[in-house]
């Protein structure tokens, strides 16, 4: 496994378990605005500036929120310098919340800024490498640390240091909490995927061996109706008659015929048929869609059979479109499914939400989305 | 091969193959991820526990060092021995370490909280953020369990053994026992994400299999495609120049050496078929319907990386109820690798002998003590009555190579002409 693996967010390496535990992001947030304003109301004698403790209270919603919509499977991700914001948010927020009880306050373990950090940064467990949830841990430790060092007035008299303490082990705590779960998703998927890998190869001559052997049936079948009679009966005659001119002729150009067929199909002809789509489904005019990648294949054709089986859309209605990306990206194209809901909305959301979070992680514009009665997949891919 | 028609860029399409897959990461499938959930909870809590203690040792050591009242290092003595167990927990996380931890950790919050409470006069109740400091680490011991209910159990009686021992220290140090809101809501805090985990691990994972699924179907296409250019080769090799050469030629007697070739191809396609019948023989008797055959598809489609070796024609040729009872059998072990093994690969291996078909179901995972087997209450249940049981039956034997940490072997043997047997 290699260091890249780890500069990698979880949510890259295992998009499925991401889509699924997105809800905690939200979670955290929400428990850290709640226990903020719960704190705040417990400990209104302590504050000297109202006006701060509000503005403290609207900088830490305002994380929360991003940190959400990050999280939620529509967009699920946040880049560094959104993290970046978003903590960043959280932090002033905490240095806003302290100073509006600047010499009021009375006990550094009544502050919230420091849980609301904690939580927050815990809410980056899938969004961010884990090296990157340890810097924002301490980071933010220090930060309140100091701040909690710093404050005077405070109920029990002690050394600065055990302030410190105070103030950044729940940051601390829950910054390496967060860091270690990273890890260990991260170091789960790798290896699940490089034992995938072997396995798949292991997989190979088997695989060779069942196909080889129902193609050569499958030809000899095929052989035995008109080519092999043909070939015994002028051999066993010793003479070609003109009859057999012509027929061999069409036999010729009959093998011929189905061999072209057959290395015209391809994966999108299979989808066709095992969707059961209308033959003019597909409008893919510079044949591009042959170059989407497996995985995104996979992906894609795995959500349109989950789709139709649960009834969230209907076969005869489904249309594909797969035109050059417009602008400046000349290797890519974009795929655009559209097709009227027959169902709930929600269910066709719920059924397409895990297979789109698959193609986010190889596309990041990767997207459902729903007009009237109609609903719309898109992603962009690698055509070079 | 004089046409692009007939010449499929075999070796191509398989390097494709390959960095197709090897670009592929879906994460983990459903078994898996129960795995990885567990682990993520047990080594996330068992760190946090860690720096719990360390906050902990600092809080009672920096007074000493920095304010008058000498160190506290018997204080932080009594840390150690916590954190000490807490790594060999995360090493080994046994009931006997879990409990030790626990005691332990009793007995060292115990010490602690009388070293503090004295040390820092201002330190008027119990209701302070370093006294549930090894509070919160003592409960955080819920993490290393995998089943989530005994997980909460554990945190519960631990947070409850942890406060009487608080509550002793408090009436020893003769300051007032509160009980402290931090800890509490630290304690609430877990259990949510602990519950929320056990809930959120599985969800949308059957995703995962139907992705892989398709990735294998694939896989299977491309790979047809590919052979299928190899045999058109042959063909236009072979019976299509026969063919051209009779379509262009004037009727009338064939020399002798056209109708020799003709013969050949003729033999070159039926033999062939017949060669390959001969290997392959599982295929003619439908393997791809057989009960095995299903059984490692399925446990395919649930993410388990299923290897085959050996011939699977004897296996085929099996009398119906021992095909069916191999197969069904086959299902279950690998139904157990799925749950119980950790793994996420196993080999099937077939073979015959003796007038016996033996099928061997092996995987690398963490193995049990074959002793339990038959004792009440295991929970290997599956592998007595799904496997031993049903081969049995039709007159087989079967043989369970196992041990803790060393991976599970299971050898079924059955009589090849066996008409043995109701199922």
């Amino acid at each position: 496994m290699s260091e890249a693996t780890f500069d990698r967010p979880p949510n890259r390496l295992d998009p499925i378990g991401a889509t699924a535990a997105w809800a905690m992001t939200p979670l955290t947030s929400g428990a850290a605005v709640a226990y903020a304003v719960v704190q705040s109301i417990l400990h209104r004698d302590q504050v000297v500036s109202p006006v701060l403790a509000v503005v403290a209270l609207l900088l830490l919603v305002a994380a929360g929120v991003e940190l959400s919509v990050a999280a939620h499977p529509r967009v699920g991700r946040l880049d560094r310098g959104g993290a970046v914001l978003v903590v960043g948010t959280a932090v002033a927020a905490a240095v806003v919340s302290s100073l509006s009880m600047w010499g009021r306050n009375r006990m550094v373990q009544d502050d919230w800024g420091q849980i609301a950090i904690a939580l927050i940064v815990f809410g980056l467990v899938w969004l961010r490498p884990p090296w990157e949830i340890i810097l924002f841990g301490f980071a933010g430790g220090l930060v309140v640390g100091t701040l909690a060092g710093e404050q005077p007035g405070l109920r029990i008299s002690t050394t600065p240091y055990v302030y410190g303490v105070v103030a950044a082990t729940p940051v601390l705590v829950l910054a390496a909490a967060a860091a270690t779960s990273g890890f260990v998703v991260i170091r789960f998927s790798a290896d699940w995927t490089a034992s995938s890998e072997r396995g798949m190869r292991a997989l190979e001559p088997e695989f060779r061996l069942l196909e080889q052997d129902a193609l050569r049936r499958g030809q000899l079948e095929e052989l035995r109706r008109a080519t092999l009679p043909l070939l015994a009966s002028i051999a066993e005659r010793g003479m070609i008659a003109p009859d057999d001119v012509a027929r061999a002729a069409a036999v010729a150009a009959h093998l011929r015929g189905q061999a072209l067929a057959e290395l015209r199909t391809t994966w999108v002809d299979r989808l066709l048929a095992d969707a059961h789509l209308q033959p003019d489904a597909v409008h893919d005019p510079e044949r591009l869609l042959p170059l989407l990648r497996a995985p995104e294949r996979a992906a894609f054709g795995a959500c349109l059979l989950e789709l139709l089986r649960r009834g969230a859309i209907d076969a005869a209605d489904v249309r594909l479109v797969v035109l050059p990306e417009p602008g400046v990206d000349a290797g890519r194209a974009r795929l655009e499914l559209s097709t009227s809901i027959t169902a709930d909305w929600r269910l066709a959301c719920r059924t397409a939400r895990p297979f789109v979070s698959v193609l986010r992680s190889f596309s990041p514009d990767a997207a459902i989305t729903r007009k009237g009665s109609m609903m719309t997949m898109r992603f962009g891919f690698a055509t070079a | 091969m004089d046409s692009p028609l007939w010449g499929t860029p075999l070796g191509y399409s398989l390097t494709r193959l390959r960095v197709i897959i090897l670009t592929m990461s879906l994460g983990v499938p459903a078994q898996v991820a129960r795995e990885a959930g567990s682990h993520a909870v047990a080594r996330s809590t068992q760190v946090a526990a860690l720096i719990c203690l360390a906050a902990a040792a600092t809080s009672v050591l920096a007074p000493g060092l920095f304010l008058l009242g000498g160190v506290r290092w018997w204080a932080v003595g009594c840390i150690l021995p916590m954190a000490a167990l807490m790594i060999v927990v995360m090493a080994r996380p046994s009931v006997g370490a879990k409990a030790a931890y626990v005691a332990v950790g009793a007995v060292s919050t115990f010490v602690y909280t009388i070293a503090l409470l004295e040390q820092t006069t201002a330190y008027t109740d119990t209701d302070l953020f370093v006294v549930a400091l090894p509070l919160m680490a003592l409960m955080l011991i819920g993490g290393s369990e995998s089943d989530v209910r005994i997980g909460v159990l554990w945190a519960t009686i631990a947070y409850a053994i942890g406060d009487l021992a608080v509550f002793a220290a408090a009436s020893v140090a003769g300051r007032e026992f509160r009980f402290d809101a931090i800890s509490l809501g630290a304690y609430v805090l877990f259990m949510t994400l602990l519950l929320f985990y056990s809930l959120a691990q599985a969800a949308y994972r059957s995703a995962h299999a139907s992705i892989m699924r398709m990735l294998r179907q694939q896989h299977a296409d491309e790979l047809r495609r590919a052979l299928a250019g190899e045999l058109r080769a042959e063909l236009h090799d072979t019976t299509l120049s026969e063919l051209a050469a009779i379509a262009t030629a004037v009727p009338g007697p064939v020399p002798e050496r056209f109708r020799e070739r003709l013969q050949a191809d003729i033999l070159h396609w039926t033999e062939d078929a017949h060669r390959a019948n001969a290997q392959n023989s599982a295929e003619e008797g439908g393997w791809g319907t057989t009960e095995l055959a299903q059984a490692i598809a399925q446990a395919r489609d649930a993410g388990l990386v299923v290897e085959v070796s050996g011939d699977p024609a004897p296996y085929t040729f099996l009398h119906n109820d021992a095909r069916r009872a191999i197969g069904l059998a086959a299902r279950q072990c690998l139904i157990n690798v799925l749950k119980h093994s950790g793994q996420s690969s196993a080999e099937v291996m077939l073979s015959a002998s003796g007038g016996a078909v033996s099928l061997v179901v092996v995987d690398p995972g963490r193995g049990f003590d074959v002793g339990t087997l038959r004792a009440e209450g295991n929970d290997r249940m599956g592998l007595l009555h799904s496997v031993i049981e049903r081969v049995e039956r039709v007159g087989g034997s079967v043989s369970v190579f196992s041990r803790p940490g060393a991976g599970t072997s299971v050898l079924m043997v059955v009589p090849a002409a066996t008409e043995a047997g109701s199922a």
